[in-house]
């Protein structure tokens, strides 16, 4: 009784603890942060010694690639799950820090982390520990794609069959939904992370150059695409020629960049195929009648929809505003949580 | 031009623009509704802008998309048209089952709650503060018990008692020893509640057999004219001796709660006082206060607390 009071001054936090983004979402007041899932670590006697972090976020990002010998810029969330825990806590630290002051009045937040469903146990208890420790009151954990169906505004409540496809940095997860729960769900270790990969392997084998990860993402957003388009777009780059040794500049065209994600684009659709294949006939025939709903920072490749549609014969679609709907989706579940228990949850 | 056409475009409904640019377009809605993967009952809800027909206004969206996209008209201009006309909040329960309860009785139970919440927080504390009073009280009603104990004491023994205590004062303790132990050992029992055995006497009176010659070597000492004098020294057939080593309050009571001793007394001084038993006796120091009661010596120790005072009542037989 006495938390649920003092429930009433702390602010709740959705966390979408991404790959590529965290973004948390503060209920009343929205979005409140958005920023890379980056920490720059200073090393100043080597790496034995004593670690200090240099920066979080967006100014941590800039220091990828970038970075003299004693700091690291590191991403500490690989694959949708964490890679460095120590990190990973202090950075979720900073971020509540940084949107929830905690005084008497304000104790520290309830925290709704969304985790991919095809994280284990061990990972899951790791996501939790690292949310308690960077001083949440409560975690809560919910599967990615129920809160991604959530907050693309998907009525899963009914029975009726939804299928959602998150496409995040590091995984893409594809679950089919009725009556509030996950009837099927699969998690591919291919996201947007992937994407940049297959671009700078494609450019290192055919042009021999090496770009930098920030780059071949810089590609991806302007000029990638998943199907064919009519007109052919060009980018202009900068990388370090293999043989040369020198820097050079080149032009790749939006073509190029489509053969190199052949690929990792083979991988999604196969993950949504299989998912139809084993998809209940009722709920699959619930899905072929309204479609297949794309969400994640992924959604945002050009034509994707157009690519999964045509490969599996079924209306894809991109929610609004695609990077923010697992977030948004977590708090409105908060919301839930607080008319109803937390007993609706998928995943305590 | 086109800027003002498109004007015109989004006065009307999204669904009569997308008609308009597939009729223009010449192409049938079979056509568009096969290309897009969309079921057609869904296209001619758009198209008379029945939107209801369709789940959810994501889904709405999407459709509207994807036409405007095939009839090649601008996605965002088309949904902005749909969401002027209607764009409800997309509703999501969290349970499909049956709600047994309006949002308004959960408040008044939530009230309710807290209401009686703080009802027995005010509660706990009243008690509370009620049971820190009655404490003290009942340590007074222990000294009482003991006070309507005491006066039961037998006459021939208060007789000895008063012999003893005369003897002590005439400095000549050899002599009466040994009956002297055996009626100021059993006041201390039934003084304290953790009897010491028997066996404990001789090692008392020996004691007694040391201390007393030293004691009055004290007794020489003039007092010191600072120290309060007791209000009214009663006369009473029982003695008190105290002899301090070091400064101490002292507060002596004798049976009619009467103050015989009250005050501060420096080191050195030494106190003989007459009254009724029992006494309520509280030391400041107890360490440095040598207590005889009746010429015999008055261990105080077992009472001496952390603070060093002690609080005991002295009862003869």
């Amino acid at each position: 009784m006495l938390r649920s009071l003092f429930g009433m001054f702390s602010n709740d936090l959705s966390i979408d603890l991404g790959t590529a983004n965290t973004l948390i979402y503060m209920r009343g007041k929205g979005i409140v942060l958005d920023e890379p899932s980056v920490v720059s670590i200073r090393m100043d006697r080597g790496p034995g010694g004593p670690r200090s972090i240099e920066a979080v976020g967006s100014s941590a990002k800039q220091m990828l690639g970038r970075t003299p010998e004693n700091i690291v810029a590191i991403r500490p969330l690989k694959d949708g799950v964490i890679a460095d825990f120590t990190t990973t806590e202090k950075m979720l630290q900073y971020f509540i820090r940084k949107v929830h002051r905690s005084s008497l009045l304000r104790p520290s937040p309830r925290v709704l982390v969304c985790v991919p469903c095809g994280a284990t146990q061990v990972e899951r208890r790791a996501i939790r520990e690292s949310a308690a420790g960077a001083g949440a009151r409560k975690v809560y954990l919910i599967e990615e794609p129920m809160a991604a169906a959530i907050g693309a505004g998907i009525p899963i409540d009914a029975a009726v069959g939804s299928m959602v496809l998150d496409i995040g940095g590091g995984t893409s997860e594809v679950a089919v939904m009725s009556l509030n729960g996950i009837v099927y769900s699969d998690s591919v270790r291919i996201g947007g992370d992937r994407f940049d990969e297959a671009i700078i392997n494609y450019i290192r084998r055919n042009y021999g150059i090496l770009i930098g990860e920030a780059t071949a993402e810089r590609i991806k957003h302007e000029i990638g695409s998943a199907y064919p388009g009519k007109d052919l777009l060009e980018i202009e780059v900068r990388g370090r020629n293999l043989s040369e040794g020198v820097p050079r500049t080149f032009t790749i065209n939006s073509n190029e960049v489509l053969e190199s994600l052949q690929e990792s684009l083979y991988g999604i659709v196969s993950a949504v195929k299989s998912a139809l294949e084993r998809t209940p006939p009722e709920l699959a025939s619930d899905i072929a009648d309204r479609g297949i709903v794309l969400t994640g920072g992924g959604a945002l490749l050009r034509d994707l929809d157009k690519l999964i549609s045509e490969e599996t014969g079924i209306h894809v679609m991109v929610a609004d505003d695609p990077l923010t709907c697992v977030v948004r989706g977590g708090g409105r579940i908060l919301e839930m949580i607080d008319e109803r228990g937390p007993e609706f949850l998928a995943t305590e | 031009m086109k800027n003002s056409e498109q004007a015109s475009e989004s006065q009307v409904g999204a669904g009569e623009m997308l008609r308009e640019a597939r009729e223009k377009a010449g192409l049938g809605i079979a056509e568009i509704a096969a290309r897009l993967h969309i079921n057609q009952a869904y296209l001619e809800a758009i198209e008379t802008q029945q939107y209801a027909k369709i789940a959810s206004p994501t889904f709405v969206k999407g459709y509207l998309r994807a036409y405007a996209k095939a009839v090649e008209l601008d996605p965002d201009a088309v949904v902005k048209a749909y969401v002027r006309v209607s764009d409800p909040l997309p509703e999501w329960r969290a349970h499909a089952g049956i709600q047994l309860e309006t949002p308004d009785t959960r408040r008044q139970m939530i009230w309710i709650a807290v209401s009686g919440v703080a009802l027995i927080v005010l509660l706990v504390g009243l008690f509370w503060w009620l049971g820190r009073d009655a404490t003290p009280r009942g340590a007074v009603s222990e000294n009482e018990i003991l006070e309507r104990v005491a006066p039961v004491a037998q006459p021939a023994v208060l007789q000895a008692a008063l012999e003893t205590t005369n003897v002590a004062m005439s400095d000549q303790p050899e002599v009466d020893l040994p009956p002297k132990a055996a009626t100021t050992a059993a006041p201390q029992q039934t003084a304290e509640p953790e009897a010491e055995g028997p066996e404990t006497f001789p090692t008392e009176s020996d004691s007694t057999q040391a201390s007393p010659p030293s004691q009055h070597e004290n007794h020489a000492v003039p007092q010191e004219p600072s120290t309060p004098a007791p209000a009214s020294v009663a006369n009473g057939p029982d003695a008190i001796k105290l002899s301090l080593k070091a400064d101490s309050w002292i507060d002596i009571r004798d049976a009619n709660d009467q103050k015989l001793l009250h005050g501060l007394y420096r080191t050195g001084a030494t106190r003989e006082l007459k009254g009724t038993a029992p006494f309520q006796v509280f030391l400041g120091n107890a360490p440095a206060v040598q207590v005889e009661f009746n010429g015999k010596p008055f261990d105080a120790s077992k009472f001496v607390k952390d603070n060093k005072t002690a609080r005991f009542a002295l009862i003869r037989p």
